[in-house]
C-alpha cells in the first residue's frame, strides 16, 4: 500500500521529471532525458549494435534459435502467453463481475497474481539470453549514455564519473522505475486530480508534448483514460475504478461486448435475407475453425447456454425432437400460461 | 427479430429426395450462405365449464420452415435439387415434390471435418417447396434464395435407417486447404460466382418497356460487345403459399398443396433517363403479354413463359441530394416458371 505523501513525492517527482539521489552530504540529480538528447543517444545505439556485430556478437533472430537449440523457448510458450492472458482477461472480468464479493475477488486476485508469474517465468527463459545479443548491448549503452549524460549534482554541475561509482548510479535509477500500477495510484490522487483538470486551460509541466518524460507521458495517458471511464454512460463505481484488476475487468468486458455488438452489426449486414434475419436459429456458413468460432461468439450468454444444453440432449438421447429441448418446453409451457391468462381476461 | 436467436457455425448443408440418400437424389450443396430455421408450434386451450383450470392444452401441428441461400455460381441449383428434374419443365408438377433439408455441425474442438462424423445433424423431412427467388443485383452476387415448409423436424446423432447413411455422407474426404472441408470451399465454383458482368443480358428475353429508359444498343470496349441495359437488379420470385391438407386418422397434414393459382413476379430497376413512358387509357387495353427469360453465364435459365404482364410501375430516386431516379417494372403471371441450370438432378 502507498501512503497518500509517497503518492504525492512520486507525484512531484514526475512533475519536476527527475530523481533525487541522496547518499550521505551528496546530492545527485537524475533528470529524465528531453527529445533533443534521445535523438542523439540513437547514434549511441547505432555505434554499440556495429561494434558488437563486427565482434561476432549475435542479433535476436540468432537468439532465438539459440534458445530452441538450448530447450529455453519455443514459438509455443508465446502461444502458452497467448493462452494465459486470455485466462487472466477472462479472471479480471470475473474480478469486475465479483466486486463486492471480496472473498472471492481475494481468490481471484491471487489467480491473477499466479498467472503473472507463469507469464513471467516463461518471459524470464525467453530472455535469458538477451545479454548476449547486439540489440540489448546497444540499447543498454543509450540508457547508460543518456543517465550519464542526465546526471548532475544539486549545485547544477555536471556528475564526475571519474569519482563516481556508475553502475550503482543505474542500479539505483532502475530501482526507483514507477511502476504502472503506481502511476495509476497517482493519476487517481486528488493533488494530480486537482492539477489535471486545471491543464485544461494551462500548459502542464511547462514543457512542449515532444518533450514529456516517459513517466509524464503515461501519467497523462492513464488520466486521460480516467476521464473517459468518469464520463462513460456505463461508468463503473467509484470502487471500482480504484481497483486495477476491476477496471481492467471492466474495460474488458466493454470492450468484448463493442466487439461482439460490431461482429453482430456485421452480420446483420451480411444475412441480407429478411427471411434468414428474423429466423430463430440461424446457420451460417463456417470455413475453418476461427471462422466458426466467431460464428458461436456472435450468441449472447443465453443463447450459448441453450446451444450447449441442446447438444447435451441430443448426445443423451441420439434423436431429439424440438419438443425435447428444455428450452422449448419453457417457452411453450410460457405460451400455455399466456393462453390462459388471455383466456381469463377475456372472460372479464 | 427473435430475441434470442441462435447462431450455428454450419458446416454442411444438404437437400435430398424425401426418403432418399444415394446418386444425384442427396446432394450436399455449394455456395451456401446462410439458413434460417424457424419452428412455430401452435396450442389450443379447452376448458370447461365447471373449473377455471384449463382442462387440456391441445397441440396443433408444429410449424417449420427452413430458407437456404446461396450464390448463383454453375452448381446445383437450390430449388432444382429441392424438386428434381421436373422444376425444369413444370413449376405445377414440381409443386408436388418433397425434400429432406439436412444442417451438418460439427463440433467446436475439431479443426476439420475429414473423417469425422458431425456432432448433430438438424434433419427437416418431407418439406416443401414454399417460395424461391433469384435476385441479380448491380452490387454484389446473384443469389437464389429458397424457402422450404414442413411439419417434421429433428436433431440427430445416431446412425439409424435413411437419416444415418444421410449423415455419414456428410464425412467428406477432403483434401483441400480449407479446414472443414466444406463442400464448396477450396474448389473454385463451376462458373465463377455471377455477378453484375454474369448477367446474359443480349441472351435474355426482356420485355420493351425496361428497355424504354434510352439504354437500348451495344457499346463494344476492346473486343467485347456489351449490351446497354440500364438495369440495376432483376428479381424472379415466385410464392406457392402452401395450405396444409388434413384428414380424420392423422395427426399431421397427408398433403401441403399449393394455393393454385400461384403468382409468378419478375421486378427490374432500370436508372431513369425519361419517364416511365407507359401510357394509360381508361377506353382500352393498356397491356399485352410479354415473356420474360433471363439468363446467365453460370448456365442459369428462368423461364417465366409468355403470359407476363406489367403489374406496376414505380418511379423513384432523383432527389434533390443527387440521388439517381430508378423506375421499378413489375411483371407478373401465374403457375409459369421453369429453371435450369447447375447440371443434372434426380
Amino acid at each position: 500500500m502507498v501512503s497518500e505523501n509517497k503518492i504525492n513525492s512520486l507525484l512531484y517527482r514526475i512533475i519536476k521529471g527527475r530523481l533525487r539521489l541522496t547518499v550521505g552530504g551528496l546530492c545527485l540529480i537524475i533528470y529524465e532525458p528531453d527529445s533533443d538528447l534521445i535523438e542523439e543517444s540513437y547514434s549511441i545505439y547505432d555505434s554499440t549494435y556495429n561494434e558488437h556485430y563486427r565482434n561476432g556478437d549475435w542479433v535476436e533472430d540468432q537468439l532465438k534459435e539459440q534458445l530452441i537449440d538450448q530447450g529455453l523457448w519455443t514459438p509455443l510458450d508465446d502461444k502458452e502467453i497467448e493462452r494465459i492472458t486470455k485466462e487472466i482477461e477472462d479472471v479480471k472480468v470475473e474480478c469486475f463481475q465479483n466486486f463486492f464479493k471480496l472473498k472471492e475477488l481475494a481468490g481471484l486476485k491471487r489467480k491473477i497474481l499466479n498467472k503473472n508469474d507463469q507469464i513471467g517465468e516463461i518471459l524470464s527463459r525467453k530472455h535469458s539470453l538477451d545479454h548476449l545479443s547486439c540489440e540489448n548491448a546497444a540499447e543498454l549503452a543509450r540508457q547508460n549514455w543518456l543517465i550519464s549524460k542526465n546526471t548532475f549534482y544539486d549545485n547544477g554541475a555536471p556528475a564526475n564519473w571519474t569519482i563516481l561509482n556508475f553502475s550503482k548510479i543505474i542500479n539505483f535509477y532502475k530501482e526507483n522505475i514507477i511502476e504502472h500500477s503506481t502511476v495509476r495510484k497517482i493519476a487517481r490522487s486528488n493533488m494530480w486530480r486537482t492539477i489535471w483538470v486545471a491543464s485544461k486551460k494551462i500548459e502542464l509541466f511547462n514543457r512542449a508534448a515532444i518533450d514529456l518524460t516517459r513517466d509524464q507521458l503515461t501519467l497523462c495517458s492513464y488520466s486521460n483514460m480516467y476521464d473517459a471511464v468518469h464520463e462513460s454512460p456505463e461508468s463503473p463505481n467509484e470502487k471500482v475504478i480504484e481497483d486495477d484488476d476491476c477496471l481492467d475487468g471492466w474495460f474488458i468486458s466493454q470492450r468484448r461486448k463493442h466487439e461482439k455488438d460490431k461482429k453482430m452489426q456485421e452480420t446483420e449486414e451480411l444475412i441480407k435475407n429478411p427471411k434468414i434475419k428474423n429466423s430463430k436459429e440461424v446457420f451460417i456458413m463456417a470455413k475453418n475453425k476461427q471462422e466458426a468460432e466467431s460464428i458461436n461468439d456472435l450468441n449472447n450468454e443465453l443463447s450459448k447456454a441453450l446451444v450447449q444444453q441442446r447438444k447435451q440432449t441430443i448426445q443423451e438421447k441420439g434423436t431429439a425432437k424440438d419438443t425435447d429441448f428444455i428450452d422449448v418446453q419453457t417457452e411453450l409451457q410460457m405460451e400455455r400460461q399466456q393462453a390462459f391468462i388471455n383466456k381469463m381476461k377475456g372472460r372479464k | 427479430m427473435p430475441n434470442n436467436r441462435i447462431f450455428y457455425a454450419c458446416q454442411a448443408v444438404a437437400i435430398a429426395k424425401t426418403g432418399e440418400n444415394s446418386g444425384d437424389s442427396f446432394r450436399i450443396m455449394k455456395g451456401v450462405q446462410s439458413v434460417g430455421l424457424n419452428t412455430n408450434f401452435t396450442l389450443e386451450q379447452v376448458f370447461e365449464l365447471g373449473q377455471v383450470e384449463l382442462y387440456s392444452n391441445e397441440e396443433e401441428i408444429a410449424e417449420v420452415e427452413v430458407t437456404i441461400e446461396k450464390v448463383i455460381d454453375g452448381e446445383p441449383l437450390l430449388y432444382l435439387q429441392a424438386v428434381g428434374n421436373v422444376g425444369k419443365t413444370s413449376i405445377v408438377s414440381a409443386s408436388n415434390s418433397r425434400a429432406d433439408v439436412y444442417l451438418a455441425l460439427y463440433e467446436d474442438n475439431i479443426t476439420g471435418i475429414n473423417g469425422q462424423a458431425p456432432g448433430s445433424v438438424a434433419v427437416c423431412s418431407g418439406m416443401f417447396v414454399s417460395s424461391v427467388s433469384y435476385t441479380y443485383p448491380v452490387d454484389g452476387n446473384a443469389t437464389e434464395s429458397l424457402t422450404l415448409v414442413g411439419n417434421e423436424k429433428f436433431w440427430n446423432t445416431q446412425v439409424p435407417q435413411v437419416v444415418g447413411d444421410a449423415i455419414a455422407r456428410f464425412i467428406v474426404d477432403s483434401t483441400e486447404d480449407d479446414e472443414f472441408g466444406v463442400a464448396n470451399a477450396g474448389f473454385p465454383p463451376v462458373s465463377g460466382i455471377i455477378r453484375r458482368r454474369g448477367v446474359n443480358i443480349l441472351g435474355s428475353v426482356i420485355p420493351p418497356e425496361v428497355c424504354s429508359q434510352g439504354h437500348q444498343g451495344l457499346t463494344t470496349v476492346g473486343n467485347q460487345t456489351l449490351p446497354n441495359s440500364g438495369i440495376q437488379s432483376i428479381t424472379v420470385s415466385a410464392d406457392f403459399g402452401r395450405e396444409n391438407q388434413l384428414e380424420l386418422g392423422r395427426f399431421g397434414p397427408y398433403n401441403r398443396y399449393a394455393t393454385f393459382p400461384f403468382e409468378v413476379t419478375c421486378e427490374f430497376e432500370v436508372n431513369a433517363t425519361s419517364g416511365d413512358l407507359i401510357s394509360v387509357s381508361g377506353f382500352g387495353r393498356n397491356l399485352t403479354d410479354r415473356p420474360i427469360i433471363i439468363r446467365d453465364l453460370a448456365g442459369t435459365v428462368l423461364n417465366l413463359g409468355t403470359k407476363n404482364r406489367l403489374s406496376s410501375i414505380a418511379y423513384s430516386g432523383g432527389d434533390t441530394g443527387g440521388g439517381i431516379a430508378t423506375i421499378t417494372f413489375s411483371f407478373s403471371t401465374f403457375n409459369s416458371l421453369t429453371v435450369d441450370g447447375g447440371g443434372d438432378y434426380y
